[in-house]
C-alpha cells in the first residue's frame, strides 16, 4: 500500500471558503460542494498488488468502478460496511483497522478532489453517518476526514436529508443505503437516540439474499456478488405486478438464460418487514397529538428508495398497521444526504467551524 | 532560448538507433530540447520580471522560477510538495518574526528605562552642583548687600527666578545633547543591539512576504493544473438572519456543534488506538 500522503496544510491567506457535504456511503460516496460541483464514486479502493500490476495500471491507487474493474490485480477494499469504517469498533489492535482507515482516507481524499477545490480555499465539510453510529465509529470518521479538510462535523444521515429539504418538523425520514436503513423522526429539535432507528436490512442484505436464492434457482451457474448487485440495480422491485426478468449466467462457461423475477422480488422484499416495524415503533411512541402528521409525512431516500413499488408497498403496510400513511420519495436519492450536509455546512456559524477545526 | 537548447544538446550523449536496438531498447521517449529550452527560458523570464517588479531578492526570483517551471510542465504533485515546504517555511519565519519582535520591543523598553535613569541621575547631580554654586554666589551677594536692607529682600526673589531659569537651560542642554550623542558619537552597545534586531526583523518580514507570495503562486498553479472551480463564497457564511425556521435551525445547528465539540473532547481524551505500543515498559 502506498504511503499516507501528508495532511492538508491550512491556507494562511484563504481566497474563499468551500463548503462540502459528504455522504460517506457503504456503496457510494457522494459530495456536493459550494462551487456547484456534485460528484459520486462507488466506495471501492484498490492498491496494485505488485510492481507488475502497478506498471500495467500506471497508478498507486484506484477508486470506484475503475478499482472494481481491475480488482483481481489489486488489494481491493470496500472500506465501509454497515455505514461505518470496517474494523473501527475494535481497540485498534487489529492490523486490518489501520488498512481500512487508510483506504477510507484515500477514498475521502479522492471524493474531495472530485469537487475540484482550489488549493487556497478553506474546506469546511459536514459528513453524514448512520443514525445510530457508535462514538468510536464517529471518531474514526472524524479521524479519516480531518487530515484532508480544514474543519469537519458529523451529522446523522437521515437528519441531513431532512435538513436539506427543510422538513424539520413532524416528518419521518427513511434512508435506505447499502449497509443500513436509517429512520429518523423530526420534531423541530435535535433528534435523540429514541427518535432514530438503524437496521442492517438494506442493499447488501438484498444482495446476499438474492445470491442465495439464485444459487438455488440457477443450478450450475457461476454467480458473483457483483453480478447480483448489477442485476438488483437494473431490475429491483417489490410490487405485485411484474415483468419477466431474464438474465444470462455462465453455466460451465456458456451463457445460459434464467428467469429470476420471483427471486429478485423476494430478495427486495426481505428488507421491508424490518422497515415497517421501525416505522411502527417510531410512530407509535410519538406524541399521540402529532402521530397523524408523522404518518402522512414519510420521506423515502437513499439508493434503496429506487426499488420499484416500494413507496406503494410501504403505504399499504402503514394503512394496515397504523390506519393511514403517505410516503414520498426524494427527488435525488444519490445526493439527498450530501445536499443536506452541504446546507448544514453553509448554515453553521463561522465561529463554530473555527472551534472544531 | 536557442543558446539554452544548444547547451542542453552539448550535454547529451550521441547514440545510434542500431546501438539502442543492440542494447535491447525497443521504444524511446523523444524530448524536444528546443521546447525544453523554451520552457526554462520562459519560466526564468517570467520569474525575473516579476521579481524585479516587486524588488524581490535573488532567492525570490529563484523560487519564482521553480514554481513557474513546475507549472509549465504540469507537475501537480511537485507543486503540492513545494507548496507544503513553503507553508512550513512560512510558519517557521512567522514564528521567528514573532519572537524577534517581542525581543525588540523588550529591548526598546529596557533601553528607554535605562536612558531615563541615566538622565535622572545626571540631572540630580547637576542640580545639587547648581544649588551649591548659586548658594555661594548669593551668600556673597547678601554679605555685600547687608548695608542696604531693601536689596536683601530682593535677593530671595532673585535667587528663585535665577534657579528656575538655570534649571530650564540645563534641561534643554541635556535634551539637545542626547541626539547629538546618537548621531555623532559612536553608538553604545544597546544601540547596536537594537539596530541589529531591527534589521533582522525587517529582513525576516521581507522574507515572509516573499514566501507568502511564492506560496500564493504555487497554490494558483496547482489550482490551474487541477482545473479547480472556485467556491461561490469568499468568506464563511452562516445562517441568514431572515432564514425560514431561523430560530429552530439555529438551535439545531447549536446542538450539532455541541455534539461535535463533545466528540472532539472524547477523541482527545482517548488514547490513540492506532499508536504504536510504548515499548519496553508496556505490558
Amino acid at each position: 500500500m502506498s504511503e499516507t500522503p501528508s495532511p492538508r496544510l491550512r491556507p494562511t491567506n484563504p481566497s474563499g471558503v468551500l463548503y462540502m457535504g459528504i455522504d460517506l456511503g457503504t456503496s457510494r460516496t457522494s459530495v456536493a460542494a459550494s462551487n456547484g460541483v456534485r460528484e459520486s464514486v462507488a466506495s471501492y479502493v484498490g492498491y496494485p498488488k505488485d510492481v507488475v500490476a502497478k506498471k500495467a495500471l500506471k497508478k498507486d491507487v484506484l477508486f470506484g468502478d475503475e478499482a472494481l474493474g481491475n480488482r483481481l490485480a489489486l488489494d481491493f477494499y470496500r472500506p465501509l460496511a454497515g455505514g461505518v469504517i470496517q474494523h473501527s469498533d475494535g481497540d485498534g489492535s487489529n492490523p486490518d483497522a489501520k488498512r481500512f482507515l487508510k483506504a477510507t482516507q484515500d477514498l475521502i481524499r479522492h471524493a474531495i478532489s472530485l469537487a475540484r477545490p482550489k488549493q487556497d480555499e478553506l474546506i469546511y465539510a459536514v459528513v453524514g453517518c448512520p443514525a445510530q453510529c457508535s462514538l468510536r465509529n464517529k471518531s474514526s470518521i472524524v479521524e479519516a476526514v480531518r487530515p484532508v479538510v480544514d474543519s469537519v462535523m458529523i451529522v446523522s444521515e437521515p437528519f441531513s436529508v431532512a435538513y436539506g429539504l427543510d422538513l424539520l418538523t413532524d416528518c419521518l425520514v427513511i434512508d435506505i443505503g447499502a449497509g443500513t436503513t436509517d429512520l429518523c423522526r423530526m420534531h423541530g429539535t435535535m433528534p435523540t437516540a429514541d427518535d432514530q432507528v438503524t437496521t442492517p436490512f438494506a442493499g447488501d442484505h438484498v444482495d446476499q439474499t438474492l445470491l442465495e436464492l439464485l444459487k438455488k434457482k440457477c443450478v450450475g451457474a457461476a454467480i458473483s456478488i457483483q453480478m447480483v448487485k448489477d442485476l438488483k440495480e437494473k431490475f429491483s422491485f417489490v410490487g405485485e405486478k411484474r415483468d419477466p426478468v431474464a438474465v444470462d449466467l455462465p453455466v460451465n462457461g456458456k451463457p445460459t438464460r434464467f428467469e429470476v423475477a420471483a427471486e429478485l422480488r423476494e430478495a427486495c422484499r426481505s428488507i421491508v418487514p424490518s422497515m415497517v416495524d421501525a416505522i411502527h415503533q417510531l410512530i407509535a411512541s410519538f406524541d399521540p397529538d402529532f402521530q397523524s402528521r408523522l404518518k402522512n409525512h414519510v420521506l423515502l431516500g437513499g439508493g434503496g428508495s429506487q426499488m420499484g413499488g416500494l413507496r406503494e408497498m410501504l403505504e399499504v403496510e402503514m394503512r394496515e398497521r397504523l390506519g393511514e400513511g403517505r410516503v414520498v420519495r426524494v427527488d435525488e436519492p444519490t445526493y439527498g444526504g450530501a445536499n443536506g450536509a452541504l446546507k448544514i455546512a453553509h448554515d453553521m456559524p463561522p465561529e463554530f467551524w473555527e472551534k472544531v477545526s | 532560448m536557442h543558446r539554452l537548447a544548444g547547451l542542453f544538446r552539448s550535454k547529451s550523449n550521441l547514440t545510434s538507433l542500431k546501438q539502442l536496438e543492440r542494447e535491447g531498447v525497443r521504444s524511446v521517449n523523444v524530448l524536444d530540447i528546443g521546447r525544453l529550452g523554451a520552457l526554462v527560458g520562459e519560466a526564468m523570464e517570467t520569474a525575473l520580471r516579476e521579481a524585479l517588479a516587486v524588488g524581490g531578492s535573488a532567492e525570490f526570483a529563484v523560487g519564482g522560477a521553480q514554481v513557474e517551471f513546475m507549472r509549465r510542465l504540469g507537475l501537480g504533485q511537485r507543486l503540492a510538495d513545494h507548496g507544503a515546504e513553503l507553508e512550513a517555511q512560512q510558519n517557521a519565519l512567522a514564528s521567528q518574526v514573532g519572537t524577534l519582535t517581542g525581543v525588540l520591543a523588550q529591548s526598546r523598553e529596557q533601553l528607554a528605562l535605562s536612558r531615563e535613569r541615566d538622565h535622572s541621575a545626571a540631572t540630580t547631580g547637576l542640580r545639587a552642583q547648581l544649588d551649591l554654586v548659586l548658594g555661594q554666589t548669593l551668600a556673597r551677594l547678601e554679605q555685600l548687600a547687608t548695608s542696604t536692607p531693601s536689596v536683601a529682600a530682593e535677593i530671595g526673589t532673585l535667587r528663585r527666578t535665577l534657579r528656575a531659569a538655570l534649571l530650564e537651560l540645563l534641561d534643554e542642554a541635556l535634551c539637545a545633547a542626547a541626539p547629538m550623542r546618537v548621531a555623532g558619537a559612536p553608538a553604545d552597545a544597546n544601540d547596536t543591539k537594537l539596530d541589529l534586531l531591527e534589521r533582522r526583523v525587517r529582513k525576516l518580514n521581507a522574507q515572509l512576504l516573499e514566501s507568502q507570495e511564492l506560496l500564493a503562486r504555487t497554490r494558483a498553479g496547482q489550482s490551474e493544473l487541477q482545473g479547480a472551480v472556485p467556491s461561490i463564497h469568499r468568506v464563511a457564511q452562516g445562517l441568514r438572519s431572515d432564514a425560514t425556521d431561523g430560530q429552530a435551525k439555529r438551535s439545531l445547528l447549536q446542538a450539532i456543534f455541541e455534539h461535535n465539540l463533545e466528540l472532539r473532547r472524547t477523541l482527545a481524551d482517548q488514547p490513540d488506538p492506532h499508536a504504536a505500543p510504548t515499548g519496553a515498559g508496556s505490558k
